[in-house]
């Protein structure tokens, strides 16, 4: 094997390896998905691709999609995420409201009901107290923030579910 | 004198044995008692792993619970502490004596539920104190909800809490009660019952039946209990009046 050939396969195997290291990363055992969470924890800007692998961690379905594209279609597929996405531009306030709305079902305003746009979506979800009112559509958020406000809609969700549970009991005494 | 050389240096390993496990044991201070989806933990700077039932816990571990996991812990004094999904925190410290137990815990980020052991004697208590960004919070009583996202939010389902934020304001939180800290702002637990039990009427009393009706009408198709939206539709219609009844001003060159 010549010097040529040597050089040539060195430059094709670095060309592929971060590929296949990427798809490895991509498929989930247990401790990949974690470690994926935790990527996304200490990220200091997200990204769109980020809330669609956070999104189905919490679906439980992140595990069974490969590939971040197909993570990413997905979460197209099921309307979380508007279709103008490509997945690599930063995440904003806007876009996480619009998922938060569609995931978690906080009481819709009319203006959203209208026009769907992020910016009552984002007005909405701070209606329900799972986003700061001190926050605008167009605003970045770091990987801490992000699971911040994942923690808030939880917490909604439960006490919804609290509250819904006394409404039931009064009716029924 | 071979003999007498065995027997010390079988004295020796077996004080060594047992001091390391001594050692082993006395560290030991939580275990996992119940654990649902993904579960991880890790010593402070070393390497996570996965959470199994029955792992014991020393102090200075980070546990971490994905966005489907839960994990229940268990502590010598009977207290459970659960970590709910998308949860971030450590067990720091837990140490015992005359006072009874201290347990100091984190929350970086997530949602915990402290079941604290109760204890028949008036001079001993098991203190449990729970540490976030912005909130120190030491639990007084038996059960409490903690979570931990863009603000601190803490809830007494028995007995009490006091909780002091970073700025040293501090505020007793009563059985039933809760609170919510963001940033140096705290929300007594009066303030925050009043908030959660405000509504906002549609209509007076003194509103005619078909009136009643309307508002009612109105209030559950146009609006949602969104204050954002009614200030909007104010302005569409303060918009419409001024399209259709504006006064023309017309300027002639003289």
């Amino acid at each position: 094997m010549s010097l040529r050939h040597v050089i040539v396969s060195v430059f094709v195997f670095c060309a592929i390896y971060p590929v296949s290291a990427n798809d490895k990363a991509g498929q989930a055992n247990i401790a990949d998905e974690m470690e994926a969470y935790r990527a996304i924890q200490n990220r200091p800007v997200t990204t769109v691709q980020d809330l669609a692998d956070l999104l189905l961690m919490y679906r439980g379905e992140y595990a069974k999609l490969p590939t971040q594209a197909k993570r990413l279609e997905r979460v197209r597929e099921l309307g979380l995420v508007q279709k103008e996405h490509a997945g690599n531009e930063d995440l904003d306030l806007g876009t996480l409201a619009y998922a938060l709305l569609k995931v978690y079902e906080p009481e819709q305003g009319w203006l959203y009901w209208l026009t769907g746009w992020e910016r009552y979506a984002l007005r909405d979800v701070q209606e329900a107290g799972i986003m700061p009112y001190k926050s605008t559509p167009a605003q970045k958020l770091s990987g801490e923030q992000l699971l911040a406000i994942m923690t808030d809609a939880e917490e909604f969700v439960t006490k919804r579910s609290e509250w819904q549970k006394e409404e039931k009991e009064e009716k029924e005494q | 004198m071979i003999t007498n050389t065995i027997l010390r240096k079988k004295t020796l390993l077996t004080f060594f044995a047992l001091a390391t496990l001594g050692a082993v044991h006395a560290k030991a201070v939580a275990k996992f008692e119940s654990i649902s989806g993904l579960v991880q933990y890790r010593e402070k700077g070393g390497k996570w792993q996965n959470a199994k039932i029955g792992t014991p816990l020393t102090a200075n571990t980070e546990l971490q619970t994905s966005p489907t996991g839960k994990a229940t812990l268990l502590f010598p004094n009977g207290t459970k502490v659960t970590l709910k999904p998308g949860t971030l925190a450590a067990l720091d410290l837990y140490t015992t004596g005359s006072y009874g137990t201290q347990t100091n815990m984190s929350l970086r980020v997530g949602r915990m539920n402290a079941d604290i052991a109760k204890v028949n004697d008036a001079n001993v208590r098991n203190h449990f104190r729970v540490r976030t960004p912005t909130v120190v919070a030491g639990v007084r009583g038996s059960n409490a909800d903690i979570s931990n996202g863009t603000s601190t939010n803490i809830r007494m389902n028995e007995h009490s809490m006091d909780v002091m934020n970073r700025t040293g304001q501090q505020i007793s939180v009563p059985q039933g009660g809760g609170t919510q800290i963001t940033g140096n702002q705290m929300v007594r637990p009066d303030q925050l019952e009043s908030r959660d039990n405000t509504v906002t009427l549609v209509m007076g009393e003194g509103a005619a039946p078909g009136e009643a009706e309307m508002a009612m009408f109105a209030g559950d198709f146009l609006f949602s209990s969104n204050p954002s939206d009614f200030a909007d539709f104010l302005d569409f219609l303060g918009f419409l009046d001024d399209l259709f009844n504006r006064s023309s001003v017309s300027f002639e060159k003289l």
